[in-house]
């Protein structure tokens, strides 16, 4: 085998497999909606790693900027910014999932001390 | 162009492509270079099998690792030679030993004794994740301090320091993370074993000018072995080769 021909494949596969693996692990997130908390308040939290900051405030119907208040994130961050690549050193999707059960119960509080 | 020079292109590449992600991270903006590192995955993999969250393994990880396990299956060390971001710094390295024109070698059997420290490294990697149930080699990851691109937070010197000792390793020998200790180099050296691509030296063809074995910074002798282990299959010593006697084969 040539040497060139050698390398344009060897990387070529590299890459190639690394974005049809990366893909593949997206969009088959393991995640049992019984077990994941929040579950109790009604929350599904499914294939988080691939909502967008703006679409995860949207479908869980909290204010976009107390979700990047709560994550601690600059305020100019791209609201499209998938939540797979936020700058979290742990499971960002986890991350995500507590801020949003945090702010949820913040809410539920809020309506029980305005109703009483 | 020479080979040597086209693979330092393709890994500086690379390096661009994680120095990007580093500075994205900087600002906020992207996960660090960690959640694409197979490292991370081979750690988190114990981590599973040890009864600890699957949330602590990232899809990153598993993707990358995969593919790495892919493409060493196939082709051998090539990911060591042409694509690690790491490796490419001791490449760089390299250049700069020949400026020096520092020529030392470690004698063969030192090398060759030293060269099983990165798999003592790996298992008691593997073994120490499994006992303390965290990510232990990010506190001691010279690549993780390289590319972080600040200062850690404190108490976490350590890295840096263990970085400057393996890039002044790197410019007294040639690759010295890649040869002795990197664990990463150890977990592709053992599916490299069953690949079937690897450079094969024609004995007829050779005339034992010794230019491949000076070529190799592994420290490797074409003319004696070609390990599958150790070679990361750079293809220099087969542009070197003046008889066309080593080509690289499935």
């Amino acid at each position: 085998m040539k040497r060139q021909r050698y390398a344009v494949l060897m990387i070529g596969i590299f890459l190639l497999l690394s974005v049809l693996f990366t893909f593949a692990m997206d969009y088959s997130e393991p995640e049992s909606v019984k077990d994941v908390p929040g579950a109790d308040k009604g929350l599904v939290f499914e294939n988080m790693g691939r909502k967008t900051l703006e679409s995860a405030s949207i479908e869980y119907d909290i204010p976009y900027e107390d979700l990047i208040a709560e994550l601690g994130l600059p305020d100019d961050i791209d609201p499209g910014t998938r939540v797979s690549d936020l700058p979290f050193e742990e499971d960002p999707g986890d991350i995500v999932k507590e801020a949003i059960i945090s702010i949820k119960s913040g809410q539920e509080q809020e309506q029980m001390e305005s109703s009483a | 162009m020479k080979n040597k020079h086209i693979r330092i292109l393709v890994l500086t590449a690379f390096v661009a492509l994680t120095l990007n992600w580093s500075l994205q991270h900087l600002s906020g903006i992207s996960t660090f270079l960690c959640h694409y590192c197979p490292e991370s995955v081979l750690q988190a993999s114990v981590l599973l099998l040890s009864g600890e969250d699957v949330a602590k393994i990232n899809a990153g990880n598993i993707a990358v690792l995969l593919a790495l396990t892919v493409t060493t299956l196939a082709f051998g060390r090539g990911f060591c030679g042409w694509i690690c971001p790491f490796g490419a710094i001791f490449e760089y390295l390299n250049l700069i030993r020949a400026k020096l024109n520092i020529i030392w070698n470690p004698p063969e059997n030192v090398d060759s004794t030293l060269k099983y420290l990165k798999y003592i490294i790996f298992i008691g990697l593997i073994l120490i994740t499994a006992g303390v149930g965290e990510y232990i080699f990010r506190d001691f990851c010279p690549a993780r301090a390289l590319y972080l691109l600040e200062i850690p937070e404190s108490g976490a010197l350590f890295p840096l320091l263990i970085l400057g000792i393996v890039l002044i390793g790197g410019i007294i020998v040639p690759r010295f993370f890649c040869r002795y200790l990197c664990p990463l180099g150890a977990y592709t050296a053992v599916i490299a074993r069953i690949s079937p691509t690897s450079v094969k030296l024609n004995s007829d063809l050779c005339i034992i000018c010794g230019k491949c074995k000076k070529a190799c910074q592994l420290g490797i002798d074409p003319v004696v072995k070609i390990p599958k282990t150790e070679c990361t299959n750079c293809l220099d010593c087969i542009e070197e080769c003046p008889a066309d006697a080593l080509e690289v084969k499935l």
